[in-house]
């Protein structure tokens, strides 16, 4: 009945995470140019150089990814880190003396209730039998504590990619850990949980049961962590700590290196803190650099299967200083944006994520109370939209830089150049056009960089 | 935690036997100085029993199920229930015997483990020895040490 519980609840909150956008009709575009020019001026880009890593509390030093490092090398540094790994792994199991039972035989009643549903009746007195299993594990511990650390790594090692991916999705601090550091962090879940347990619940997909929403929930009581702080976007406007004025504010030209100066670089944000960064590395290539994976990676299970939400280390971890954006919208421009887009009603349509359209009810901005479209249901209209109007042209997400310019230069001419977000970062369909569709979190800043991962094929473009 | 886990194998007893430093999920621990790998642990949780449905089969089909998933992470393999005993002392009081074995690393190991349910409480002590090792120690020294660890009367 609980799992049950648990499920539900699961399912209805990312039900609700994957609600977030609205849309109102966008017929023919008749909006005034200038008066969006003069609302949207003054928004942009508050460019905060971010380095996470180094701003991280509860990290040892020891352990913290520094700048100049390049990727960790989990799991190889597990065998070469054993003494971390030990640490962490007594360190876990210390830690979770008296939970560790109650969290191995929620999972083990969970495998019963599958397997045996006759068990419930001896269910306290199997639960009081199932801590006894830990005076087996203090005996070998204490008898060969080699081949007992010996057998915790073999069940590591048979599952360090799996083990990897699970911490990169669900553990913040993860990118910042170096390879001694993951390995350490790897040991001390191991210890909390049980490597048998991770195994099991991995490989019968254990997702599916809630068991790895409370191998989360027993990572973060046991390792003490805390909700994730850094990774939200600062509000400089609504921060008194933070005022604007201490905000290092650079200019993009600046910042974007000159080799690809002339080709397109984006930010993509809202006022809560999702983003993604699209741009150029030293070498030109195309990247894309997902901030909010764990969110993305729930709003569609498609774009799950395809990867989305996942990207974080498509390119590269981290990004290096300057590479790293945020922007901050203040609220009244949001207000203003909106009393715009009301006054343009039937000639401008309106889409935002979930946590932007949060922030601007937060600030009092009145968005409505239409019902909000699924994902699919604006997709959907977007893509009606598309075959219906002239002047807009559907896009194929992975298209070359050239054949982006193209599209880009068609409509350049209309002096307007929008593209519909669907505030998923790098959904299956993007759009120009003249037509004015606008997130206002998604700023197009000089023009669209690509979708395009490093090596991917180059579809041709669709012409209309 | 129970409320009495400052249980000690008795005085008469206790040469031999050397308590040991508990860095984790075991209550007290004790080492037989005669006999490397010879190991008692004893452990007490809080827990409540419903007797009415407690079903003896079920328990052991269960039980080794539990120790089959709990310990494979230690490189405990195989643990299997060789003799095993229910004793119901009261209505809330069940006294389960077990012995038998398991293979680690080293060799197979012989196990002895009691259970006391005592309606608010779940008391544990197992003693495990090497399979192959001769024993010096009675099979009455050993009631009377599991007796008395878990406030039971022989």
């Amino acid at each position: 009945m609980k799992t049950l519980f648990f499920l539900v609840n699961f399912t209805l909150f990312f039900s609700l995470q994957a609600e977030p956008y609205r849309n109102l009709p966008c017929p023919e575009s008749t909006y005034d140019t200038p008066e969006l020019d003069r609302l949207m001026e003054g928004i942009n880009p508050v460019v905060n150089v971010v380095n996470d890593c180094e701003e991280r509390e509860g990290i040892e030093d020891a352990y913290k990814r520094k700048g100049d490092q390049g990727p960790p090398n989990w799991p190889e540094a597990l065998l070469e880190n054993p003494i971390d790994c030990i640490k962490g792994l007594f360190s876990g199991l210390i830690d979770s003396v008296v939970d560790i039972s109650n969290f191995l035989w929620s999972l083990l009643k969970t495998f019963m209730n599958t397997l045996n549903a006759s068990m419930h009746g001896t269910y306290n007195f199997l639960k009081a039998a199932f801590t006894g299993n830990l005076s087996y594990w203090f005996s070998e511990a204490s008898n060969g504590a080699s081949d007992f650390i010996n057998s915790f790594f073999e069940s590591i090692k048979a599952i360090p990619e799996a083990i990897g991916g699970l911490f990169k999705d669900k553990v913040e601090e993860w990118q910042c850990l170096n390879g001694a550091g993951q390995s350490q962090y790897v040991c001390k879940m191991i210890g909390y949980v049980g490597g048998d347990t991770l195994i099991t619940a991995l490989t019968l997909g254990g997702s599916k049961l809630g068991l790895i929403s409370k191998i989360g929930q027993g990572v973060k009581k046991t390792l003490n962590l805390k909700k994730k702080h850094h990774r939200k976007a600062r509000n400089v406007y609504e921060d008194p700590k933070n005022p604007l004025t201490h905000i290092p504010k650079r200019d993009l030209n600046q910042l974007i290196l000159d080799n690809v100066k002339d080709r397109r670089f984006v930010v993509e944000t809202d006022a809560s803190g999702h983003y993604s960064v699209r741009y150029f590395d030293p070498d030109g290539r195309p990247r894309m650099f997902d901030g909010s994976p764990f969110y993305h990676y729930f709003l569609n299970k498609k774009l799950r299967r395809e990867g989305v939400g996942t990207n974080r280390d498509r390119s590269k971890g981290n990004l290096r200083a300057g590479e790293h954006f945020t922007v901050d919208v203040p609220p009244e421009k949001f207000g203003d944006l909106m009393n715009f887009i009301e006054k343009q009603k039937g000639t401008l349509s309106m889409a935002c994520t979930r946590t932007a359209c949060e922030s601007m009810k937060a600030a009092g901005v009145d968005i409505g109370q239409k019902p909000v479209p699924s994902i699919d249901g604006l997709y959907k209209t977007l893509v009606k939209e598309a075959e219906t109007n002239p002047q807009v042209t559907r896009v194929p997400v992975n298209l070359t830089i050239p054949e982006q310019a193209l599209v880009i230069d068609r409509f350049r001419s209309n002096t307007n150049i929008v593209r519909f977000n669907f505030g998923a970062v790098a959904f299956s369909g993007v759009m120009y056009g003249g037509a004015t569709v606008a997130t206002p979190p998604t700023m197009v800043i000089e023009a669209m960089s690509s979708h395009i991962p490093v090596g991917a094929d180059q579809p041709e473009l669709i012409d209309r | 935690m129970p409320r009495d886990i400052l249980r000690d194998i008795p005085t008469e007893l206790s040469n031999n036997w050397k308590e040991k430093a508990v860095f984790f999920g075991v209550n007290k621990a004790w080492d037989y100085l005669p006999q490397e790998h010879t190991l008692l642990t004893y452990l007490a949780r809080d827990e409540a029993f419903n007797y009415k449905t407690f079903s003896e089969e079920k328990y052991f089909e269960g039980l080794t199920k539990a120790r089959e998933i709990g310990l494979k992470l230690a490189g405990i393999k195989n643990w299997k229930i060789l003799k095993k005993k229910l004793i119901k002392i009261s209505d809330k009081k069940i006294l389960i015997k077990l012995s038998g074995t398991y293979l680690v690393k080293r060799g197979f190991v012989k196990f002895t483990e009691w259970q006391l349910f005592t309606g608010e409480e779940y008391h544990q002590v197992a003693l495990i020895e090497n399979k192959d090792a001769y024993s010096p120690l009675s099979k009455k020294q050993l009631k009377n040490i599991f007796h008395s660890l878990l406030g039971v009367s022989p």
